[in-house]
C-alpha cells in the first residue's frame, strides 16, 4: 500500500461520507412529505457502506485474469453497497379533519438525522485529516531530493 | 563498496520504516474511511518488529556475500479483531486512528529528513574541495 | 564492490587513498614506472608506499575497481530509471521510493566522477613532476 492508494482510500470514505449527508439531508428535508408517488408516505432512507476488499472492481479482475500480481493488495476503501427504505412503521398523528382520524407521517425523527449527520461529518473531516496528513507526507518525501 | 556506501543499516531501517510507515498510513485511511461501515474490523500495520529481524539478518548477511540492492521490505496488514467494537461490529475508534494518524505522519517526516540528510551529507562530502 | 576497504566515504578525501591509487598497478600510471616512479613518488609523497599491502589489496586494479563502480552507477542509474518509469505509468509507489532511488543513483555518480576526477589530478601533478 502507498500512500498514493492511501489517498484513493479516503477519497472513497469522503465519497461514501458525502452521499450519506446527501441522504440524510433528504430525510430531513421530507419530514413531512405525507404523500409520495407510492401513495404512502416519504419512507426513512439509509445508506449502508461496505468495505471494497478489491478484487470485484475491472481493473483488478483484469490483472488477476492476466495473471499478474500487483506488488500489494488493491484492497481497501469503502464503497456505497446500497441505499435502503427503513421498514420502520410511519408515525401516526391525530387528525380529526381525515376520515381514518389519523394522518401518516414519514417515519423519520429528526434528532436521529442530525446525530446521523454529525457522525457523517466527523467521518467526513476525519477523511480530510487524512488527506492531509498523506499530501503533507508526500511533500516530505520529495524533499529527499531538495539536498 | 557503493553499496556499502548507500546501503548503510541505518538507511536500510529507514527505507524499511518509511515502506512500513506509508502502508500503515493507508490502513489508517482505510480504517478513518471505513468508520461507519457495519462488522468492519481495523487493520492494522505492526512492521517493527519484522523490520528490525530484516534490517539484522541482512546486515549479517552483508558482511560475507555481495548483498544486492535493497530488497522491497514488505510489511503486512493485520486484522484487529480483539478490539472492543461497537453494536454494528465495527471496532475502529476515530479518536485512537487520529492520534495513529499523527503519530504516523511524524514518524515518516522524521525518517524523511534524515533519508534527505543522509544524501545531502554524501554529497556534501564527495563535492568537497 | 569490495575491491577497497572503505569503510566510510570520507576516506576519500583523505590524501593517502589518493595516493594508494597512484601505488595501483594502473595502466595509465604504468609508464611513469618505466621512468623511475620509485624515486619521484617516495620522494614527493613518502607515505603513498608506506601503506602496507596497497597495491596486492584483493590483488585488483584501479582500473578495475572504477570498472566495477561504474557497473554499480549504471545498475543504480537503471533502477531509478525503471522506478521513475514504473511511478510515471501510474504503478502504485511511494514517492519516497522514487526519490531514493534517484538519489542513490545521483551520489553514486557523483561519488564516481569525484574519485575519477582526483585520480586524473594526481596523476597530472606526477606526470607534470619535475624530474
Amino acid at each position: 500500500m502507498s500512500i498514493a492508494r492511501s489517498l484513493q482510500i479516503s477519497a472513497s470514505g469522503l465519497t461514501a461520507e458525502r452521499l450519506r449527508m446527501d441522504v440524510i439531508s433528504n430525510n430531513i428535508a421530507n419530514v413531512n412529505t405525507t404523500q409520495t408517488a407510492a401513495g404512502t408516505p416519504y419512507r426513512r432512507q439509509h445508506v449502508i457502506f461496505a468495505a471494497s476488499e478489491g478484487g470485484s472492481d475491472f481493473p483488478s479482475a483484469l490483472r488477476s485474469a492476466a495473471g499478474m500480481r500487483s506488488s500489494e493488495p488493491n484492497g481497501g476503501g469503502v464503497r456505497v453497497a446500497s441505499v435502503e427504505a427503513d421498514k420502520g412503521d410511519f408515525k401516526r398523528v391525530k387528525d380529526p379533519d381525515s376520515p381514518t382520524g389519523y394522518t401518516l407521517l414519514p417515519n423519520i425523527e429528526p434528532v436521529m438525522e442530525m446525530v446521523d449527520l454529525i457522525t457523517a461529518t466527523r467521518a467526513y473531516d476525519a477523511g480530510v485529516t487524512a488527506i492531509g496528513a498523506a499530501k503533507q507526507m508526500q511533500q516530505k518525501a520529495l524533499e529527499i531530493g531538495r539536498g | 563498496m557503493l553499496d556499502r556506501l548507500l546501503n548503510t543499516g541505518t538507511f536500510q531501517a529507514a527505507q524499511g520504516a518509511l515502506d512500513g510507515l506509508s502502508a500503515r498510513h493507508a490502513a489508517i485511511a482505510d480504517n478513518l474511511a471505513n468508520v461507519n461501515t457495519p462488522g468492519y474490523k481495523r487493520k492494522e500495520v505492526p512492521f517493527e518488529d519484522t523490520l528490525a529481524r530484516a534490517v539484522k539478518d541482512q546486515t549479517s548477511q552483508c558482511t560475507g556475500a555481495a548483498s544486492g540492492p535493497v530488497r522491497p521490505f514488505t510489511p503486512c496488514v493485520t486484522r484487529d479483531t480483539d478490539s472492543q467494537a461497537r453494536a454494528d461490529g465495527n471496532n475502529v475508534d476515530i479518536e485512537a486512528e487520529m492520534v495513529r494518524l499523527a503519530d504516523t505522519s511524524l514518524r515518516y517526516e522524521t525518517l524523511t529528513q534524515y533519508v534527505g540528510g543522509f544524501f545531502s551529507g554524501l554529497k556534501a562530502v564527495i563535492n568537497a574541495k | 564492490m569490495n575491491g577497497l576497504p572503505i569503510d566510510s566515504f570520507t576516506n576519500l578525501l583523505v590524501d593517502p587513498l589518493v595516493e594508494r591509487f597512484i601505488t595501483m598497478p594502473v595502466d595509465a600510471i604504468a609508464p611513469i614506472g618505466a621512468r623511475g616512479a620509485q624515486q619521484i613518488i617516495p620522494n614527493e609523497m613518502g607515505a603513498g608506499l608506506s601503506i602496507p599491502g596497497a597495491e596486492t589489496q584483493d590483488g585488483k586494479s584501479f582500473g578495475q575497481f572504477l570498472t566495477n563502480a561504474l557497473g554499480d552507477v549504471n545498475a543504480l542509474q537503471h533502477n531509478a530509471g525503471d522506478m521513475v518509469q514504473k511511478f510515471a505509468t501510474g504503478a502504485p509507489m511511494d514517492v519516497h521510493q522514487v526519490m531514493i532511488a534517484i538519489e542513490q543513483a545521483g551520489t553514486a555518480l557523483a561519488l564516481t566522477t569525484q574519485v575519477r576526477n582526483k585520480l586524473v589530478d594526481a596523476y597530472q601533478e606526477v606526470m607534470h613532476t619535475q624530474v
